[in-house]
């Protein structure tokens, strides 16, 4: 089972970080989400697996139980990352609306670094992890 | 009345007075009467305590204890002597300066400034406390820069000020430093005990190297000297105060308060160069000045610099000499600072070019500049011959290396200064007039006579008084600055007999009368302009914004990439070796099933960057959202699983509210090399990331907290359910605080999106077609919500025991409510979410609250069993608290929705787009 969230773990971020680098701002919302994901699932890991959920029957046995301690933390950790993807898209539209940019720079950006960029093809083309 | 009461009196008199007046809003003649009377206070009250024995520091209070930080002021005779001076002077320039500018706005401010510069150099002579001292002096350096640059929109003298600010303060960083060295050093940071400690020399030699930046800046030495005549753009009273017993006096009168502690290092001695150069140059530069206040700042600079080079000589009487030379120097250069004010007033103009035969006009301003200049010069029996003699003197008696540049620093820029006090006497009162300026020369009032008056008469006084001057001044106060009685020496008289310092003098007077006679002003020697040090300071200073504004595009650059890559790259970096040591050992097989997951989450990531369409990859992402909720199942936290699903849909729905109407994508090509170093920065930290999972497994270590909270939640909390009791009752403060964010967040959205404009009205609900509704949605959406709330009840109610609690039945009712409504597009249906998720926030403020009421800590739970019908019915308090989670959640989610929802699309607002078509 480490395997698999070890995979799944890389997997997200590796997408997150791409996106997350990009010059959109709707992007870097997506890939915060992702990022956001593979930290829950990092948080998960210091507890271990366990063999059963840390609900309890009643009879007293504790073995194999799952850790509670990071589940708790993970669970209001993926309500807060929800509020704050929930603000993030709030901007988007504010900012689309009022501003009417799309990319995280603002216009009067004067990044002496890219100005080598010729307009044609949007910057998601061919990423893959 | 006691010294502390007095001391602090001698510093604060000036400014308070000066500030009252100002404050009640008196004319400026007032203002200027009570700024003379505060000065005057200030100089009795220094005279009075000059006359009673006591002398050492007073302590007034305490600051800063720990730091050795107090108000404290040094009552010993140099210091009130200089406080005299400082006052006195004070005095006269403000007289002057109300004289000067009439009834106006500017002299108001300038009245008031004046005063409060003189109170923080009163409180730079008297403080006893190193830090207190440099507080003051910083002060100097800030009020004179509103006193350099009070013309108001005038560019230039904005910038003179900009650049004497900046040249003094950074001289200062320095001194703060040699003063915590001391500190550390001794253990005190009261300049009186201070001084009646021996320093090894290597420390003298430490300390001094630190001071010297700050003597050399506030002192205007050479090579950092050019603010000084930059500062000429103040008003002529103004430099009148600054540049004769104030602001440039800093440095020396610092060095001669540390002359007994550091006196003793080899370094000392550079202060002679220093000066013998900065004397030279400001002579040489005078010469080349037509304007004739640019004139007297060069001459301070050149006088600067002799004093530096007497203080140099390090002797116990080159201090006298250099103590004379102060005072009889402040005097002099104030009185001819007002005098180059009083022409100005007379003949409109300061340039040579333009002035002459202004006698006929003004004689008794004629006479009052002559003595004035002939004290500058040296002449007998004015003040300034016998403190020159005096150094002359001490010159000789030097050591053979030092006797070389310091008889020659001192000849040479003496004959400057005679040359060019000539010139300014003769080219501007005799002669006849050169421009049409001078002729409609105006008699001055007498007003403005008043102060050079009684300057030139305590300069003329002082010769032939040599013999009382050197008993109740000089020599008290050198016994004051060097620590002990001189011993007993020639006393100061105007005639020792001829000797080698008498020629020298003669030689002097009679090279620099004879030169500038003889050459006029043709004899005009120019500084070179590339060396001009206001122009190197401003090309400094460009070059340094310069190097900023390239800092701060990599550091701080407008597009955040650039930095977050910077500090992922970083924390890559530093965790490789964590990666290695993971990947040491080969992984468990995976789980097929889990296997599966991940092969279908990477499909899905994959297709997230290939898509374009913004809706496509949110639908892409939230699938990648329930792939991570299954291995939440699989990894055993069904509270997790229930919540991530929930969470999806939630977000899903805010995603495509907000999408609306947003201009397209940036189509901006990046550049190949920044995506490839993207790309490579993406996959190495996914490998870390994948790594850490790993390492995180091999620790191992069994949790106590674990076995803790499993071997309590049913004992002590009566639920089963560890995740819930653990939000509830164990970590519910940490719940109560993450409710409030994601409350905080769903508002912070609703003053983010309230009041916006709406371009388009044109989006519609796909199940929603104008006019012509379906009956099946609406009538659904009835069902919806009843039914939504009774899973939410139970979610709630079971929550302890089994998976469910108050997140999850929040999220699951703000679906329900959310998911209404864009059914049957009733947005009015949402106006009270914020209500519902403000009660939610006030239920877990009772509930914090409500357990103190029973004397337990806050969020302490009760429970018990109620005996209803025969039947045990278990309650317990931490429901309350997650009723309070379920409001807050749902309401604040719903409150979110109905901010990024159109508002055109209501039904209410239909009638009124109808009435507008």
């Amino acid at each position: 089972m480490i395997t698999v969230m070890a995979l799944a773990v890389a997997l997200l971020v590796v997408v997150g970080v791409e996106l997350l680098l990009g010059r959109s701002l709707f992007k870097a919302i997506l890939g915060l989400s992702l990022l956001a994901h593979a930290a829950h699932l990092l948080m998960i890991a210091t507890g271990g697996v366990g063999t059963s959920p840390p609900v309890l029957d009643g009879s007293g046995s504790v073995v194999g139980t799952a850790d509670p301690l990071p589940q708790a933390l993970v669970l209001t950790a993926i309500v807060i990352s929800m509020a704050v993807t929930l603000y993030l898209v709030g901007l988007l539209q504010a900012s689309g609306r009022r501003l009417g940019a799309s990319a995280v720079e603002p216009a009067l950006a004067s990044d002496p670094g890219r100005e080598a960029a010729d307009p044609g093809e949007s910057d998601s083309s061919g990423a893959s992890p | 009345m006691s010294g502390q009461f007095l001391a602090t009196l001698v510093v604060i008199a000036p400014a308070l007075l000066a500030c009252l007046g100002a404050i009640t809003r008196r004319p400026v003649r007032d203002v200027a009467t009570l700024a003379v009377t505060g000065s005057l206070i200030s100089s009795l009250a220094a005279a009075w305590l000059a006359a009673q024995p006591f002398r050492g520091p007073v302590l007034v209070a305490d600051w800063l204890p720990q730091l050795l930080v107090s108000v404290s002021w040094r009552v010993e005779t140099v210091t009130l002597a200089l406080a005299i001076l400082v006052t006195v002077i004070g005095a006269l320039v403000v007289q002057f300066t109300a004289a000067y500018f009439g009834e106006s706005r500017a002299a108001r401010e300038i009245l008031v400034l004046l005063a409060l510069f003189e109170t923080s150099m009163l409180g730079l002579v008297l403080a006893d406390n190193l830090y207190l001292l440099f507080l003051f002096w910083e002060i100097t350096g800030i009020v004179s820069f509103f006193l350099i640059g009070s013309a108001r929109g005038d560019a230039a003298a904005f910038g003179a000020a900009r650049h004497a600010l900046l040249i003094t303060s950074a001289g200062a960083l320095p001194l703060l430093v040699a003063f915590i060295y001391l500190t550390s050093r001794t253990g005190t940071a009261s300049l009186s005990t201070l001084l009646g400690l021996e320093l090894p020399v290597a420390a003298q030699t430490i300390a001094l190297a630190l001071l010297l930046p700050a003597v050399v800046t506030k002192s205007a030495q050479v090579p950092l000297h050019a603010w000084l005549p930059g500062a000429m753009a103040a008003p002529t009273p103004v430099s009148a105060y600054l540049h004769s017993a104030t602001m440039v006096k800093a440095g020396i009168i610092l060095l001669l308060y540390v002359y007994p502690l550091l006196g003793g290092s080899p370094l000392w001695t550079v202060l002679v160069p220093i000066g013998a150069v900065t004397c030279v140059w400001g002579s040489f530069r005078a010469l080349g000045e037509t304007d004739i206040k640019l004139l007297m700042a060069w001459s301070t600079v050149s006088q600067l610099g002799l004093l530096t080079l007497t203080i140099g000589l390090g002797t116990d009487l080159a201090m006298r000499a250099a103590v004379l030379h102060l005072f009889a120097h402040a005097v002099f250069k104030a009185g001819l600072f007002l005098t180059v004010g009083g022409v100005d007033k007379a003949a409109g103009t300061r340039s040579l070019l333009e002035l002459g035969g202004l006698r006929e006009h003004t004689p008794r301003l004629f006479v009052l500049a002559a003595v004035l200049a002939g004290s500058m010069a040296g002449i007998p029996p004015l003040a300034g011959f016998l403190s020159k003699e005096l150094v002359l003197k001490k010159a000789m008696l030097s050591e053979p290396w030092v006797h070389g540049i310091a008889i020659s620093g001192i000849v040479l820029g003496s004959i400057g200064t005679v040359a060019y006090s000539s010139r300014f006497v003769f080219e501007v009162f005799l002669g006849r007039s050169r421009g049409a300026a001078t002729d409609r020369g105006r008699r001055l009032k007498p007003s403005l006579l008043l102060a050079p008056a009684i300057l030139a008469v305590l300069t003329l006084a002082a010769g032939p008084g040599a013999a009382w001057v050197d008993r109740w001044f000089l020599e008290p106060v050198t016994a004051s600055v060097i620590g002990r009685m001189l011993p007993a020496v020639t006393p100061l008289s105007l005639w020792y007999g001829v000797n080698a310092a008498l020629v020298l003098s003669l030689v002097i007077v009679s090279v620099g009368y004879f030169s500038d006679r003889i050459l006029g002003l043709r004899m005009v020697p120019r500084g070179p302009r590339a060396l001009s040090g206001a122009r190197l300071f401003d090309q400094a200073l460009d070059a340094c914004q310069g190097l900023g504004a390239r800092f701060s595009w990599l550091l701080a650059s407008l597009h955040p990439a650039v930095y977050l890559g910077l500090a992922l790259a970083a924390g890559l970096v530093a965790t490789v070796p964590l990666a290695f040591d993971a990947l040491s050992v080969s992984p468990p097989p995976a789980h097929p099933v889990g296997l599966t997951t991940v092969l279908l989450l990477a499909a899905v990531l994959i297709a997230v960057l290939r898509v374009r369409s913004r809706l496509t990859r949110v639908l892409l992402v939230s699938v990648a959202g329930f792939a991570v909720a299954f291995l939440y199942r699989m990894l055993n936290a069904p509270d997790l699983l229930l919540t991530q699903l929930l969470v999806e849909v939630l977000v899903t729905i805010f995603f495509a509210l907000g999408l609306r109407g947003l201009p397209p994508e940036p189509t901006k090509r990046v550049p190949p090399a920044w995506r490839w170093a993207r790309r490579s920065l993406a996959v190495g930290l996914g490998l870390l990331a994948g790594s850490l999972v790993f390492a995180l497994d091999r620790v191992g270590a069994p949790s106590q907290v674990k076995d803790y909270y499993l071997a309590a939640a049913p004992d002590l909390a009566k639920g089963l359910n560890v995740v819930n009791v653990t939000l509830t009752d164990f970590r519910a403060l940490d719940t109560l605080m993450e409710t409030f964010v994601v409350m905080l967040a769903a508002f912070g959205v609703a003053g983010l999106v309230k009041g916006r404009e709406w371009a388009s009205t044109t989006w519609s609900c796909p199940l929603d077609v104008p006019g012509q509704r379906t009956g099946l949605l609406p009538g659904m959406s009835r069902l919806i919500l009843p039914l939504a709330g009774v899973l939410a009840v139970s979610l709630l109610l079971k929550g302890h025991n089994e998976p469910g609690g108050g997140f999850v039945a929040g999220l699951a009712f703000g679906i329900a409510s959310i998911l209404a409504i864009v059914v049957a597009a009733r947005v009015r249906g949402l106006g009270s979410a914020g209500g519902v998720s403000l009660a939610g926030g006030a239920v877990l403020l009772v509930s914090l609250t409500g357990s103190l009421l029973f004397g337990a800590p806050g969020l302490t739970h009760a429970h018990g069993e109620l005996q209803i019908l025969g039947a045990g019915w278990k309650w317990h308090t931490a429901l309350l608290f997650d009723l309070g989670v379920v409001l807050a959640i749902a309401g604040g989610t719903a409150a979110a929705t109905r901010a990024l929802w159109p508002p055109s699309r209501a039904p209410s607002s239909n009638a009124d787009l109808g009435a507008a078509q």
